[in-house]
């Protein structure tokens, strides 16, 4: 509102019309007092008295005539004010009660302050105004913001800071704490001094709620983003990895739809890749490959299992094939297979190099027979004293000669049946044999070392099928391999166990024994080639490693199988299948020895 | 040993070495080995007409043939076809092997896997028990 100041006359009236009224009345007195004395103007008195006092009221009258309109005009003025103000205090009171804002005011010169209905309200308290100290409302504040609180209180106070606006947390009556906006402006005297200082709060835990939500939701975007830029990373790294690998790699749907091939997939197959795309997989496909290499593919990638195999012949885009060592591996999340991703080779020369590196060992091996029958023959003539008696010395060294020669001949058969197994030349001729009888010969073989280190051998054959039909030679090598390891690798006193019977529509051989056992770390390496474990090699130089490797062979030649249990120190056990209808013929040009 | 008669062994070997330890070790067990290193040459000691009492074969040998044709060609002698014959190889293969058994050799021997005394024995009984 304009402010406007008193009207002008009012200090006027209110002085002079006294006076006009008092000198009116003295000059009524001294007419009254003096004119009867002189007779002249006696007559005069009352016209005179009449006079003063018409004049002086006339003044009177005239001032409040010039004063009173102002006055009332200004009054009429007032009034509205007034009633303007209360209109407006209603006004601002209904909108801070409307719009939940609770409102306070500090009177700094005596620490006292006032609380509005609605703040109360909102911090829990009676619903309605309140006086209170300010430490009431300072002591209220959550204790980690009540410094900044008051320092923006000071700071703006000091005239430091231009408005005084700052959101904090303030304990409610029950403990809790709330999320306040709170406002405020101050009022100054002449000099800047700051009298009071009123304000607002909103309570805005709603917003600070929803603040926080966005905010761990915005920490969780970014996560998720930067991984997701990790992910792409990856994503791009592995696909350089795999466009750069020199495997042909390719990914199929699981309908066998061709979805991705690697450039060494068209280098070698001569497809480019806009043929391949969208093509069967079964496009390769090659009437080479045997029919079972399929089945077994099949079977493998249906139960999601890893398929591998290094007799597939693949077909390029331009008919000539390729002997391929081919993996797939079905990816699936849950139960459903997602794709399967395939990894391919072309193993042509390296087949044929391993083709002709068994060959050159079969051909070595045969020569070097003939030498050792000359060492082996000489030797034991010598030790029969065709030529004459040897002495004992020379018997012994002679001994040794014909020991060692037999050690050579034992290596270059095994390498024999090595080779003639690597290459597939190798026979099986099925006859009607006793598995119990063979192994009775083996173990009588075994005789003489068995007395030595005081092994015994407990045999479970009740159970055993009386014949069984498969090539003796082959169970011949089964039985002395398992059996000669077992005495060999079992300490003196040692305890050995042979079982034949029939189990899971098989014929099932158990050789047990209480020995030195295999090493955890080694026992995927038993039926490689040329493998001894550590613990063995320590106590005995002899042995070829290729003993289980070629029993393996024969089993799996034979469609059995062959596992094992072992624990150092305390002694290995292996059980073999072999199907109880017996093995079948196969023409080889080699028989194993 | 010696109160025994000798009997003659045909011996068709070609290794040098292996010639001489036959030689010497079926001459210690009382035998009388004629020894030759070709099909050839041995079919020309049957022909010759001198008693032989059995035959100790290898299956590669000098000059043309292997021991598989000379099996074939005694077979087909009427004089020569019921003399024993002991292959005794190290290099047969496992069909030569069943052709040797099916044309009716008394038996194969893998030389590096057998004593030599081993062999002889087995001879020296197969004929004891003919006789």
């Amino acid at each position: 509102m304009k402010k406007g100041g008193t009207p002008r006359g009012g200090w006027l009236l209110l002085f002079f019309a006294p006076v006009v009224l008092l000198i009116g009345s003295l000059l009524v007195a001294w007419t009254e007092y003096w004119f009867p004395e002189i007779a002249s103007l006696a007559p005069w008195t009352t016209w005179t008295m009449l006079v003063i006092a018409a004049s002086s009221a006339a003044v009177v009258i005239l001032m409040i005539i010039y004063t009173l309109p102002p006055y009332i005009h200004f009054a009429k003025k007032g009034e509205e004010a007034i009633a303007a103000t209360a209109i407006g205090n209603e006004r601002y009171i209904n909108a801070l009660a409307g719009s939940g804002l609770g409102f306070w005011e500090y009177d700094l010169s005596t620490g006292e302050a006032f609380y509005s209905a609605r703040m109360m309200a909102t911090l829990g308290y009676p619903d309605h105004d309140q006086i209170e100290q300010m430490t009431f409302w300072y002591n209220s504040i959550h204790p980690d913001d009540a410094e900044g609180v008051k320092r923006a209180m000071e700071y703006y106070l000091d005239g430091r800071t231009r408005e005084y606006a700052i959101e904090y947390r303030i304990r409610r009556a029950n403990g809790e704490y709330l999320w306040i906006m709170d406002i405020g402006k101050a009022t100054r005297d002449d000099v800047g001094k700051p009298q009071k200082i009123a304000g607002v709060i909103e309570d805005i835990s709603s917003v600070k709620r929803v603040q926080e939500v966005l905010s761990a939701r915005t920490t969780e975007l970014e996560l998720a983003k930067g991984k997701i830029e990790e992910e792409v990373r990856n994503v791009r790294k592995f696909q350089k990895a795999v466009d750069s690998s020199i495997e042909a790699v390719s990914i199929t749907s699981p309908d066998g739809a061709i979805i991705y091939v690697n450039p060494a997939w068209v280098a070698l197959n001569g497809y480019s890749i806009e043929d391949a795309l969208g093509r069967n997989s079964r496009l390769l496909k090659s009437e080479e490959t045997k029919p079972e290499i399929f089945q077994a593919l099949w079977e493998k990638i249906s139960a999601k299992l890893p398929f591998h195999t290094e007799d597939i012949v693949n077909k390029r885009k331009d008919g000539t094939t390729y002997l391929a060592e081919l993996s797939i591996y079905p990816i699936a999340e849950g139960d459903q297979t997602l794709f399967y991703v395939s990894v391919c080779q072309d193993i042509s020369l390296r087949k044929e190099i391993d083709r002709a590196k068994t060959e050159f060992v079969s051909l070595a091996s045969h020569q070097l027979r003939t030498p050792l029958s000359a060492i082996r023959w000489y030797s034991e003539m010598l030790l029969s004293k065709y030529v004459g008696e040897l002495n004992e010395k020379q018997r012994q060294y002679v001994g040794e000669i014909y020991q060692g020669n037999l050690r050579m001949v034992d290596l270059v058969n095994a390498l024999l049946n090595v080779s003639r197994l690597d290459l597939g030349t190798f026979a099986i001729e099925p006859e009607t044999t006793s598995p119990v009888e063979i192994c009775e010969s083996v173990l009588s073989e075994l005789a003489p070392q068995l007395t030595e280190k005081k092994q015994t051998v407990e045999r479970v054959f009740t159970q055993a099928p009386k014949t069984y039909l498969a090539d003796p030679k082959l169970i011949r090598i089964i039985f002395q391999n398992l059996l000669s390891n077992s005495v060999k690798y079992t300490q003196a006193g040692g305890a050995l166990l042979a079982e034949i019977s029939v189990k899971q529509n098989s014929l099932y051989i158990r050789v047990t024994d209480n020995g030195y056992g295999i090493p955890k770390s080694q026992q995927s390496k038993i039926f490689q080639k040329l493998f001894r474990a550590d613990n063995v090699r320590q106590k005995d130089t002899e042995g070829t490693g290729l003993g289980m490797y070629i029993v393996k062979a024969i089993i799996e030649a034979s469609g059995g199988q062959i596992a094992f249990e072992s624990e150092e120190n305390k002694g290995t056990t292996f059980h073999v299948l072999l199907p109880i209808s017996g093995m079948v013929k196969k023409e080889g040009s080699k028989g194993l020895t | 040993m010696v109160k025994k008669q000798k009997h003659t062994i045909l011996v068709l070997e070609d290794d040098r070495q292996l010639v001489s330890a036959v030689r010497e070790a079926l001459g210690e067990h009382g035998f009388e080995p004629i020894m030759v290193s070709t099909v050839e040459d041995g079919i020309k000691e049957l022909e010759k007409g001198k008693h032989i009492d059995v035959i100790w074969l290898d299956h590669y040998l000098l000059g043309s043939g292997n021991g598989l044709d000379f099996v074939v060609q005694m077979k087909n002698h009427p004089e020569w076809k019921n003399i024993p014959i002991f292959v005794v190889s190290n290099t047969a293969s496992a069909p030569n092997i069943r052709s040797y058994l099916e044309l009716g050799i008394s038996n194969f021997y893998t030389k590096a896997d057998h004593d030599i005394t081993q062999i002889i024995g087995d001879i020296e009984r197969s004929l004891e028990g003919k006789n």
